[in-house]
């Protein structure tokens, strides 16, 4: 498969290579169109202004399958909420209103919700923002659903985007789905479109026990059903889970060792932007609910939610993360070694933390204790990150 | 990939083994060492070894390959198919 981290653009860093990397692009000019959107849209320009570049986009907390660990948090499909038509066009018009380039639906599971996929995606089309990446684990994958949801999908406008090449990640973590209706899946988009046309991810899990990926099983699947797996086509995404570090639960000895804070701070930008492509960064993540938070890893501490987009323009949201004293400090640093001048080196090496996110936990209570700053929204904003099941987020499907 | 062998490595792996896990090198050249139940190296650090032997040994580490390391030795069998010149001792 094709190496994470390969064909990394950064802004201000180097030429862009077009379509290449899991997250291509198709224009070298990209950050120059971003830019003259965020200017339009009358967001600052700094060195370090914290504008995101792609939002994570959780377009229903459902998921049709039960994970162990999921990194998600997602929840049952009785249990689970899917945004409701007026939210998801408020959503998006709120993301046109600040020139957003790129949205990442994610979920739950958002094949599961369907009619609302279809919905985000005509209403990024109409609003030109690109759908940078769809997440699914697969379920759809059946010989029946295969071929029509493709064409659901091309119907809605997948394929339209005007920056960035559509990414399909397929996670095959520890799903129950059939590894053949991945399979299937992955045949399909590497027979029916170029990869200027669609790029194809696997998101692999290893098994806490075992360490043991199951993109193997998926490439002895395939291979027995069609042959060579079309490792020049595929897209990994296997680094930043090896081990299974952020499993909770996890017994020891399955985690090896401490790391310290230091050493998680020195690797956030290389572990994560491979993961979720340097030009995505910075990033952001708007949770079902509604809030927004200024980064999309995986578990992100609660202090980086800045507000909730269901209550307040996304442009205040925006420039209150963007005047956030620890947000300035990692922009600037390129991820959590931006930290380095503001928090203690004796407390960075003295204190441990399973994962970047706890990592990241510990510095912002360290930064804020320091600076007297309070990360994340002030007081009067944490009201409406309440998560309400509002009727409109109760039964859309 | 192959279990762990018996038998040594080259000075590059054991020193990038060294290097990350802060053992002594001449503690990292068996084989048969674990990364991760020997010598504590854990996700991160792993990320970090295979970015150090790639750049040492100027190759490119597959993802798919990196996920089936469990062991010194599987590292080394990965130089050997990759950067035959790196010369296991």
């Amino acid at each position: 498969m094709i190496k994470e981290g390969t064909g990394l653009f950064v802004a201000g860093r180097g030429d862009v290579v077009p379509y290449t990397g899991k997250y291509a692009v198709k224009t070298p000019d990209v950050f120059d169109q971003v830019e003259a959107g965020f200017a339009r849209a009358g967001l600052a320009q700094t060195a370090a202004a914290y504008r995101p570049l792609r939002v994570e986009f959780e377009l229903t907390t459902r998921c049709n399958d039960s994970c162990p660990s999921c990194g998600m948090g997602a929840l049952s499909m009785r249990d689970g909420v899917t945004l409701g038509d007026a939210d998801l066009d408020r959503l998006v018009g709120e993301f046109a209103g600040i020139a957003l380039p790129s949205v990442a639906v994610t979920g739950g599971e958002p094949f599961a919700a369907m009619r609302a996929l279809r919905r985000v995606i005509a209403a990024c089309r109409g609003a030109d923002i690109d759908i940078s990446k769809l997440t699914s684990n697969g379920w759809w994958g059946s010989p029946r659903r295969c071929g029509p949801t493709l064409d659901t999908l091309e119907e809605a406008g997948w394929l339209g985007n005007r920056l960035f090449v559509p990414l399909l990640m397929l996670s095959v973590g520890q799903q129950s789905v059939p590894l053949a209706h991945v399979a299937r899946i992955i045949r399909h988009l590497t027979h029916r479109y170029t990869g200027r046309e669609v790029n194809v991810a696997v998101s692999s899990l290893a098994d806490p026990a075992t360490r043991r990926h199951r993109v193997y099983d998926l490439i002895e699947v395939y291979e027995r059903e069609y042959g060579e797996f079309p490792h020049d086509r595929v897209h990994s995404t296997m680094r930043v889970y090896l081990n299974n570090d952020r499993l909770d639960g996890q017994r020891k000895a399955e985690r090896p060792g401490q790391t310290s804070l230091e050493r998680w701070m020195d690797r956030c930008f290389d572990c994560f932007a491979p993961t979720v492509g340097a030009y995505v960064l910075p990033t952001a993540l708007v949770k079902a609910s509604g809030c927004f938070y200024s980064c999309a890893a995986f578990n992100v501490p609660e202090k980086l939610a800045f507000g909730n987009v269901l209550a307040e323009p996304l442009k205040a949201i925006v420039e209150r993360a963007a005047a956030s004293g620890y947000v300035q400090a990692v922009r600037a640093g390129g991820g959590l070694r931006g930290l380095h001048g503001v928090v203690p080196a004796q407390f960075t090496r003295a204190t441990y933390a399973p994962s970047f996110c706890d990592a990241c936990a510990h510095l912002i209570d360290k930064h804020d204790e320091i600076t007297g700053q309070a990360t994340g929204a002030p007081p009067a904003a944490l009201l409406t990150l309440i998560p309400v099941e509002s009727p409109t987020c109760a039964a859309t499907q | 990939m192959n279990g762990p062998a018996a038998g040594s490595v080259s000075p590059l792996l054991s020193n990038a083994v060294s290097r990350i896990s802060g053992q002594d090198p001449a503690a990292c050249k068996d084989r048969a060492l674990l990364l991760a139940d020997d010598l504590c190296i854990d996700s991160l650090a792993l990320a970090e070894l295979i970015e150090v032997i790639s750049a040492k040994a100027a190759i490119v580490i597959p993802d798919e390959a990196t996920g089936r390391v469990r062991s010194v030795g599987d590292l080394q069998d990965i130089l050997d198919a990759r950067a035959p010149g790196t010369g296991t001792t």
